[in-house]
């Protein structure tokens, strides 16, 4: 089945593909588009309640300072929508569901896992960014920390490579299944996406 | 006139196109997948039709003979075909076909031969010209290095289309190779692609043409360059070299002058760009003009290209290659306006508009968000791994 990919940035949309291929459903991409932050999501709202007719939908947002999940889709007004249009919230941001993968993400960071505490809770994360970035600091590889933190001094929230290096692992290494038992609105995102369109 | 249909076969990196046209076509695609290419079989027809220095011969030697121009995904066919149909506007019925079929001669000098050349005027039901005929080419095999579209005694009775094809536009305006004319030197290419002439041209317009054309740009231009005023042609009273001026508003009144040189180079390629819209009758093809823009400008360039189609003397149907989302997020853009190419195994494919974008676009999505988000390289990420 064709379906539509509506994410804020690339690592989310990376995810997104991730989860279409792990669902096993057979899902194909016909476009994905990324919408380059919250607020041009926010505005599509429209534009997805119609065209998820012609296709269905797939959105993915974070939930980032909202409370909670059901605030967000009530002050979007999707407490009710079409059954085509498939709206996941992520708490709070996609870092914490990479993180969640603890295991996964230490090898591919190269840092001992033992070293670093990675939070049980992912969601509870305040600044899950922040926290990737300084995991990555951590890392045995200059090469590799250079590329995802930012430099020194720098007033960047990311290093050069950051999207290249995660959205490469999250599409080859990642394991959404691991992640699932630390996140819970991972685990439900994949149990929703199970059933979509059935 | 416009082209409402173009056909190829076997050119550059298409085996096999069939697209519709409208008055305006966006080109859209990744890199290499053959956005010039396209306009290079226009381009090519151009160089067959035109008056001086035009010709089959010419136009294939100029690119590189036939072996470079037969598409490499080419099967046993050695024909190289191009066939377009002209219309008075989009949705009007076609009035002329042209067709030009071509292959090597396959020994000796290897030349080009004509292999097909037909000219139908299909308001009338007629067929002008059915080549090769058995009575003229079959008796003397010279004639078929030439097409009859390029000799004037020859084509008569389809003036029009030769003409049509010979006044058409390539624009991909260089600034720096305005700006530095001096110093670059007098070398032009056939048509002069980037613009080098540009000031000569406008040097050679009829006064009050010019001058109505230059306030027809400026007010357009003062959306994009608010603080330009007062464009104007003028000659250098020592050398007699044309240019254009314009008074900067913000600086003190008698030091605002500016020339062309002082121009910035978005302010450049946008004058070349609405003059040539202004200018001329014919196919106007314009690459990737999105180039040294602010994006809030390239946002304004489908609306302004719609302005100045309609202010101009004659409609000319416009090409625009383009890599550029924010061109295509306008949302008055019609689907059925944009070409997009995509490169298969077995050479490039010209998709139209499929049935689901068109529900898309009616459901409110731009084109930018349908047609681009499909055009997009998948793995650009992962590309920069790489290095
Ligand atoms: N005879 C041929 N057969 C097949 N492919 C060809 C042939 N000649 C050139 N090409 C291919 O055409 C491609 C170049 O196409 P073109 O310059 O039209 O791309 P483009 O879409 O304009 O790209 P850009 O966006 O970078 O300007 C090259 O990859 C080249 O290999
Ligand atoms: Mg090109």
């Amino acid at each position: 089945m064709d379906v539509m990919l509506v994410a804020e940035d690339e690592l989310s949309m990376a995810v997104m593909r991730r989860l279409l291929s792990a669902s096993g459903r057979g899902f194909r991409i016909y476009a994905a588009i990324v919408a380059g932050g919250v607020d041009a999501i926010r505005r599509g709202i429209p534009v997805y309640r119609n065209a998820c007719h012609v296709l269905p939908h797939v959105v993915l947002v974070d939930l980032d300072r909202t409370a909670c999940a059901p605030t967000l889709l009530k002050t979007w007004g999707l407490e009710v929508r079409p059954v085509s249009l498939m709206f996941r919230v992520v708490v709070r941001t996609v870092e914490a569901w990479l993180i969640a993968d603890a295991a996964g993400l230490a090898a591919e960071l190269l840092v001992a896992q033992v070293k670093v505490k990675v939070p049980a809770h992912p969601e509870d994360l305040e600044h899950p960014k922040r926290e990737l970035v300084n995991l990555a600091r951590r890392s045995r590889s200059r090469r590799l920390a250079a590329e995802i933190a930012p430099a020194p001094g720098s007033r960047a929230n990311v290093g050069p490579k950051y999207n290249a290096r995660l959205c490469d692992f999250v599409l080859n290494r990642w394991d959404p299944f691991r992640a699932a038992a630390r996140a819970p609105s991972l685990a439900k995102a994949m149990h929703r996406l199970d059933g979509f369109m059935r | 006139m416009l082209i409402s249909r173009l056909e190829l076969k076997n050119w550059l990196n298409f085996r096999n196109v069939d697209v519709r046209l409208r008055e305006r076509v966006f080109v859209v695609g990744p890199n290499a997948s053959g956005k010039s290419n396209l306009l290079d079989a226009l381009r090519f027809l151009r160089d067959i039709a035109r008056p001086e220095g035009g010709g089959l011969q010419r136009a294939v030697k100029a690119r590189g003979g036939i072996t470079k121009l037969r598409c490499l995904s080419a099967r046993r066919d050695p024909e190289v075909r191009i066939s377009v149909e002209l219309a008075e506007s989009a949705d009007a019925a076609p009035v002329w076909r042209y067709t030009l079929g071509f292959k090597s001669e396959g020994k000796g000098l290897q030349r080009v031969m004509v292999s097909k050349e037909t000219v139908e005027d299909l308001s009338k039901g007629q067929v002008l010209l059915d080549r090769p005929d058995t009575e003229l080419d079959g008796a003397d095999r010279e004639r078929l290095t030439e097409t009859s579209l390029e000799q004037v005694n020859a084509n008569k009775d389809f003036r029009a289309i030769a003409q049509f094809f010979s006044t058409l536009t390539y624009l991909h305006l260089v600034p720096q190779l305005l700006k530095y004319s001096e110093i670059v030197g007098a070398a032009r290419l056939d048509g002069d692609p980037f613009g080098q002439s540009f000031l000569e041209h406008i040097a050679n317009t009829p006064d009050r043409t010019r001058d109505s054309r230059l306030k027809k740009i400026e007010a357009a231009l003062r959306v994009c360059v608010p603080n330009m005023r007062d464009l104007k042609f003028s000659r250098d009273g020592a050398t007699g070299r044309p240019h254009l001026e314009a008074m900067y508003e913000h600086w003190r009144p008698d030091a605002g002058w500016q020339r062309e040189e002082q121009f910035s180079d978005g302010t450049l390629r946008l004058l070349g760009i609405m003059w040539s819209l202004l200018d001329g009758d014919s196919l106007l093809l314009l690459e990737e003009p999105e180039l040294s823009l602010n994006e809030n400008i390239v946002r304004r360039i489908p609306p302004l290209i719609w302005d100045l189609q309609r202010k101009a003397k004659h409609r000319r149907q416009v090409f625009i290659t383009t890599h550029s989302e924010a061109m295509l997020s306008d949302k008055s853009i019609d689907p059925r306006e944009v070409l997009r190419l995509e490169s298969t195994a077995d050479g490039t494919r010209v998709l139209g508009v499929t049935e689901k974008e068109l529900a898309l676009v009616e459901a409110g999505y731009s084109v930018a968000e349908v047609v681009l988000s499909k055009v997009k390289p998948s793995g650009v990420e992962q590309l920069l791994l790489l290095l």
